[in-house]
């Protein structure tokens, strides 16, 4: 929450669906690098890429939210929505349409992740825990 | 983060760094005192303990740590009253430092009061040798490797203009200037890397308190003797080092040497004698465990893998000696009867064995019935840079370390051979497992034969590629850390690279058998 009461997120779109994530969880968006795929990863961490001289995962978030076809869907927009929790870096592959979402004061409803913007409905995403459930299942 | 924040946590590094230093000289006059008898000697020794002290109490006092300097005070005036046994006290308040010491580390300081203005000038043992957090050294070490990458574009990018522009009398220039960026590059790369190195003896001199405690416990006799203290080794690799040697100390002085009357009997000299020696190997530093103890039994281990179920009576007696005494490696072999009160507790021989495998390691284990045993870790001499050997599999590019390719062969499918759920194949006359790491779809497939230690076997890959110098990154992060995978690192196109853990890929291979018809393509099976 800013101080006038907005709150502020980074939208994008996921196998034709709309997701968000907070903006203070996300540091960066970047295009997509070459990714190096890891032995013995999660399924859904699609591999490692260099984020400038760091070793970042990444997260196939087609997979993860059972999507299309689970994997991205390969074009220019595509980009990696680098976020932070728990004290490390996640990059989260998603297929673009990144954009700043403000957010009225009232919107976020306690119970359900969804919220209404401009008309449709955003699934906004809780970093700290997908990254959780993302290791339980390794 | 505040500044006093950080500057309280800078403090309180530099305390954890110099008290333990300080409780390493503590156990060291305590040594001395114990084994001193000439009164002169024995009153310097207790001069010094008074003064280590002090200084513990006034460093930690500074710090704001109460129970710190008020257990170091307690100490003060049980030295002043002139104990019976001063050695011995010494000792016991030098574990209990040791212990809220590694408590500190582990549980920060939250309890600890805002240290007090001024402070660091207080820290009356901060030695005038500067003391730099291990991370900031690393990050020099990140910005080198990038700066190497870095480099790479820059030669792609002048054999580029040269190429294109032959004519130009800039090329010369060019060349000039890149031939020095390499040379002062390659100076800095080995100057931050001297930084990180430590002097072996800062882990030896822990052993003599730890075999003191064992020669007393079990009322053996046992020198130590220290070769090649002065050979150096990443200070993360010998870090890493300190538990696994004092675990190979503490079982070569409670199981290697027999007692004084058995030794008599055996008519070997009453004491025992226990050697550690460290030596550089090209890259490596390798570090033995010497004893003239009673050595290892080969039938009594065989015995016991067939009693706990591991091995078939046939599979024990299959085994060559060295393989029988790599069986002490293994999980769950030690057994109760063999865990005593100093060897049981802290980690095992699987430990000592996983911990220098992480570190790229090996650790080799020579005995002889009656004369002693020998152990042997080879680790790296530093973590940091990999001269490595690149190959592609199912196009994925991994590394290994160079150290542990022996030879790259061709491989066709007639010099495979499928066994109950194991490959085998022939490179010089010799059989050897074939592991994959992964099915593959190359035409044709070559072989790289390593050696880890005594564990040899081909790895199946489709294409080797360049040999490289690495700079290597951990894997810690959950999600991508893996049994198999020993670090990563950025190649010179910006690609990530992951380094195999060859000992861990060969583990895994074993515990999964080969489906029958086997998993080479069709191609290369035709």
């Amino acid at each position: 929450m800013t101080m006038d009461g907005t709150n502020q997120m980074i939208g994008f779109a996921v196998g034709g669906k709309s997701f968000a994530v907070p903006m203070p969880a996300v540091r960066e968006i970047v295009r997509v690098a070459p990714l190096t795929p890891v032995p013995d990863a999660p399924r859904h961490v699609e591999g490692v890429m260099n984020l400038r001289g760091r070793v970042l995962p990444v997260v196939n978030m087609h997979g993860l939210l059972a999507l299309g076809s689970g994997k991205p869907a390969a074009g220019h927009a595509e980009r990696i929505v680098v976020v932070e929790a728990g004290g490390r870096r996640v990059g989260l592959h998603v297929d673009g349409n990144a954009e700043v979402l403000k957010l009225g004061p009232q919107p976020m409803s306690q119970s359900t992740a969804e919220v209404r913007y401009e008309g449709r409905v955003i699934v906004v995403l809780d970093v700290e825990r997908l990254l959780q459930e993302l290791e339980a299942a390794a | 983060v505040s500044f006093m924040d950080e500057h309280g946590a800078e403090l309180h590094q530099l305390f954890l760094e110099s008290a333990q230093e300080l409780v390493q000289n503590l156990n060291d006059e305590a040594l001395q005192l114990e084994t001193r008898h000439d009164a002169q000697e024995r009153q310097e020794a207790l001069r010094d303990i008074r003064r280590i002290v002090h200084t513990l109490k006034g460093d930690s006092a500074a710090c704001g740590l109460a129970e710190f300097s008020g257990f170091a005070h307690e100490v003060e005036s049980k030295l002043e009253a002139q104990p019976a046994n001063p050695a011995q006290m010494v000792m016991e308040a030098a574990d209990r430092f040791t212990a809220m010491l590694r408590e500190l580390r582990q549980n920060g300081f939250v309890e600890a009061a805002a240290p007090k203005s001024g402070a660091a000038q207080a820290l009356t043992s901060a030695v005038p040798a500067l003391r730099v957090d291990a991370a900031r050294i690393d990050t020099l070490m990140d910005l080198t490797g990038e700066l190497l990458v870095a480099k790479l574009g820059l030669q792609q990018a002048i054999g580029e203009f040269s190429s294109r522009f032959p004519r130009d009398p800039l090329r010369a220039t060019l060349a000039d200037v890149f031939a020095q960026h390499t040379r002062i590059l390659a100076e800095l790369q080995h100057a931050v890397l001297q930084v990180r190195m430590v002097e072996v003896a800062r882990l030896f001199r822990r052993m003599p308190r730890v075999l003191r405690d064992v020669a007393q416990q079990t009322g053996k006799q046992i020198t130590l003797e220290m070769r090649g203290t002065e050979t150096k080794l990443d200070r993360s690799v010998l870090d890493a080092l300190a538990e696994p040697l004092m675990h190979l100390v503490r079982n070569a002085a409670d199981h290697g040497i027999e007692p004084p009357e058995v030794r008599r009997q055996l008519g070997k000299p009453e004491g025992g004698a226990i050697t550690l020696a460290a030596t550089q190997q090209a890259n490596q530093v390798v570090i033995s465990i010497t004893d003239d103890g009673g050595g290892i039994d080969p039938a009594r281990l065989r015995a016991r893998a067939v009693e706990r179920g591991m091995l078939s009576a046939d599979e024990a007696a299959q085994l060559t000696d060295q393989q029988t005494y790599a069986l002490i490696f293994e999980p769950g072999f030690s057994t109760a009867e063999q865990i005593s009160a100093i060897s049981g507790r802290g980690v095992g021989m699987d430990v000592v064995k996983s911990v220098v495998e992480r570190l790229s390691g090996s650790v080799q284990v020579e005995s002889s019935a009656g004369v002693g045993t020998i152990f042997r870790l080879q680790v790296p001499l530093t973590l940091a840079i990999l001269r490595a050997l690149l190959f592609k599999v199912a196009d994925c590019t991994y590394a290994i370390p160079v150290s542990a390719v022996m030879e790259i062969v061709r491989l066709s499918s007639d010099d495979v051979v499928l066994e109950h759920g194991v490959e085998w194949v022939r490179v010089r006359d010799v059989v050897q497992r074939l592991v994959r790491i992964a099915a593959s779809d190359a035409p044709r497939c070559y072989g790289i034969a390593v050696a880890i230690g005594t564990t040899q076997f081909v790895l199946a890959i489709d294409q080797p590629l360049a040999e490289e110098n690495l700079v290597i990154k951990g894997v810690s992060d959950p999600l991508i850390a893996s049994e198999t995978v020993s670090g990563a690192a950025i190649l010179g196109d910006g690609r990530v690279v992951m380094v195999l853990n060859l000992l861990a890929v060969f583990e895994r291979a074993a515990r999964t058998p080969v489906p029958a018809g086997g998993n080479l393509s069709a191609e290369a099976r035709a």
